[in-house]
């Protein structure tokens, strides 16, 4: 049986909007309601100790379903089990098996330290003290928190706070972990740091990992499986590393020149750019064999420095949001 | 779950809130000074008004007893009120809801511990109190001391739930302020802060006493003379205003949380 599975979920909120025209009291007893479609009959299955990215633009519906599979929204239609369990009627009971960590919000008491901190979850989610001080010495070892532990929360650095977080959010051992934006406002060593930290939390505990985030890299980094949502709808549910050859069929090719030569012209190596003596290309591989037309461009030139590369995930998936928008 | 334990870590709660206020004493001291000179100045000026050692046979230490009582009720409850309306408006209650505890246990133990340093203003009530009036004779003190101890809790319970269904107001206004403003205010004139209720007059008094506002303050009636007689009618009108507070604020709540809304796609 599938960890996570969702079958045909929906949710429809109800927002009233400000006529102008109907005045104060107008809209007071007769307001206008406006349906906004949030999540729109989507479907998909996760299995146990997988790691999904679940992508799309801003107001795409991520955070809804997220929160839908957390117990803390209502569905408007269709089915779903988390741990085999109902979120919308089994609620308290899946709140023990899940953890969730919303990068905006800090679910810490800012003026106590952290180590309070694992106290206040372990009175949340009714863990005995001495589970409570054993998980706790796992986590901070893991996480790297000794150092800071007694500092209060307001006073730690992102970084800091964000492992914390997430640290917290494992205490009660849950068998999922939903990441709404796990990384965000973190610099490059911090996010590296947490990433690796959650691929060896997955790989020793199996836990099951849906992650949102609107940073390519950590889509990349984290999640072999990658679903993306646009306007509510399923739009593509795929392996990540399949994402790129589904929109791109190109690679680009840089490449530095000797002063005062022009490109010539290559079967196959189409010209996007040119800076000084570097050059920027791309070549259908569709269409070309990559050796082919690399060997054209090396016996025509004596090209000082090349590059090969794919397109960037960050391409990858401004094409997807663009192809489904 | 075991009765017994959820309380154990509803406990839990408000010792870690309570630390955390302590965390911030120098933010508390300024507060609770101003809440001990507003009452004290009321205080005062009732002893200075004072011309005969009782009105309407209420005592001056009956009076400002009944005001420090009412007071002590009063304190810091809006809080509650504030932190439900931030956690609407700003979206946060939806994330708090996941935890497998109830989120209004939560955060009424959360509140529990930031106004539990309140405790700290009743020597200091008690002290005015007794210097400028003395303290009242009651009968039967042991007897009224459990019943006023009975109406306190009964009158902060009916607090907290007005309080909590005007947080989650917000849902509906998304700004209770106004409406938190005037039912303080009305508890404030109504309630026995400012005019102990036992010195109004007997027609105006027996309307008032059949109010909500009035309700959650009947615990400052225990000093006066005449508290064993009314301490039955008291009693029931404030088991009845819990009963339909009650039931109001589940069905709030079950509407509250339908509308749950998403901050951020």
């Amino acid at each position: 049986m599938s960890h996570i599975a969702i079958k045909n979920l929906r949710k429809v909120f109800t927002t009233t909007l400000r006529n102008p025209e109907k005045g104060f009291w107008g809209n007071f007893f007769r307001p206008e309601k406006k349906a906004i479609i949030a999540v729109d009959d989507i479907s998909f299955s996760i299995e146990k100790g997988e790691r999904v990215a679940f992508i799309g633009p801003n107001g795409a519906g991520k955070s809804t379903t997220i929160k839908m599979l957390a117990g803390i929204l209502q569905p408007t239609s269709g089915s779903m089990m988390v741990c085999g369990l109902n979120p919308t009627t089994e609620r308290r009971t899946l709140a023990a098996k899940v953890g969730t960590l919303f990068g905006q919000r800090s679910q810490l008491l800012p003026n106590l330290p952290l180590l309070d901190g694992f106290e206040l979850f372990g009175a949340l989610y009714g863990l005995t003290a001495s589970t409570v001080l054993r998980r706790r010495k796992e986590l901070m070892g893991r996480f790297s928190l000794e150092d800071f532990a007694t500092q209060p929360v307001r006073k730690l650095s992102l970084g800091q706070r964000m492992r914390a977080e997430v640290a917290v959010s494992l205490l009660h051992k849950p068998e999922v972990l939903f990441l709404d934006e796990p990384t965000i406002g973190l610099d490059v060593v911090a996010k590296r740091a947490l990433r690796e930290t959650l691929l060896e939390y997955n790989r020793d505990e199996g836990v099951t990992i849906l992650l949102t985030s609107h940073d390519p890299s950590d889509v990349e980094a984290l999640c072999p499986r990658t679903i993306v949502i646009n306007h509510g709808r399923l739009v593509i549910d795929a392996r990540t590393d399949e994402l790129r050859s589904r929109y791109f069929t190109t690679k680009h090719v840089a490449f530095d020149l000797p002063v005062g030569e022009a490109p010539h012209v290559v079967e196959g190596l189409q010209i996007v750019e040119r800076d000084g003596t570097r050059v920027e290309a791309t070549i259908d591989i569709e269409k070309y064999e990559l050796r082919d037309v690399l060997t054209a461009l090396l016996a025509c030139h004596k090209v000082n420095d090349l590059d090969v590369a794919d397109p960037s995930m960050n391409e990858v998936i401004e094409a997807i949001y663009a192809h489904t928008t | 779950m075991p009765t017994r334990h959820r309380a154990r870590r509803y406990g839990k709660i408000i010792v870690l809130t309570l630390r955390e206020q302590y965390s911030r004493a120098m933010f508390m001291v300024p507060w609770l000074l101003a809440t001990l000179v507003v009452t004290g100045v009321t205080m005062t000026l009732y002893a200075t008004a004072y011309k005969a050692t009782s009105i309407h046979t209420v005592s001056l230490a009956a009076a400002l007893w009944s005001l420090g009582i009412a007071a002590l009720l009063r304190l810091s409850w809006r809080h509650l009120s504030n932190g439900i309306g931030e956690d609407v408006v700003q979206g946060t209650i939806a994330l708090k809801v996941r935890y497998p505890l109830p989120y209004l246990g939560v955060v009424v133990a959360d509140h529990i511990g930031r106004s539990t340093p309140c405790f700290m203003a009743l020597p200091f009530f008690v002290l005015f109190a007794v210097v400028m009036g003395g303290v009242p004779h009651v009968e039967a003190p042991v007897l009224s001391t459990f019943l006023g101890l009975l109406l306190f809790c009964g009158g902060a319970v009916l607090s907290g739930m007005v309080y909590i269904m005007l947080g989650l107001n917000a849902f509906w206004i998304e700004n209770a302020e106004p409406v938190l403003w005037i039912f303080e205010k009305t508890t404030l004139v109504l309630g026995g802060s400012v005019i102990p209720l036992a010195l109004l007059p007997s027609t105006a008094r027996n309307i008032i006493e059949f109010t909500p506002f009035a309700a959650t303050g009947f615990a400052a009636r225990a000093v006066n003379a005449d508290f064993l007689a009314v301490a039955p009618k008291l009693i029931m009108v404030q088991a009845v205003w819990l009963i339909l507070f009650g039931g109001l604020l589940f069905v709030i709540w079950r509407k509250a949380v339908r509308r749950l809304d998403v901050n951020g796609g």
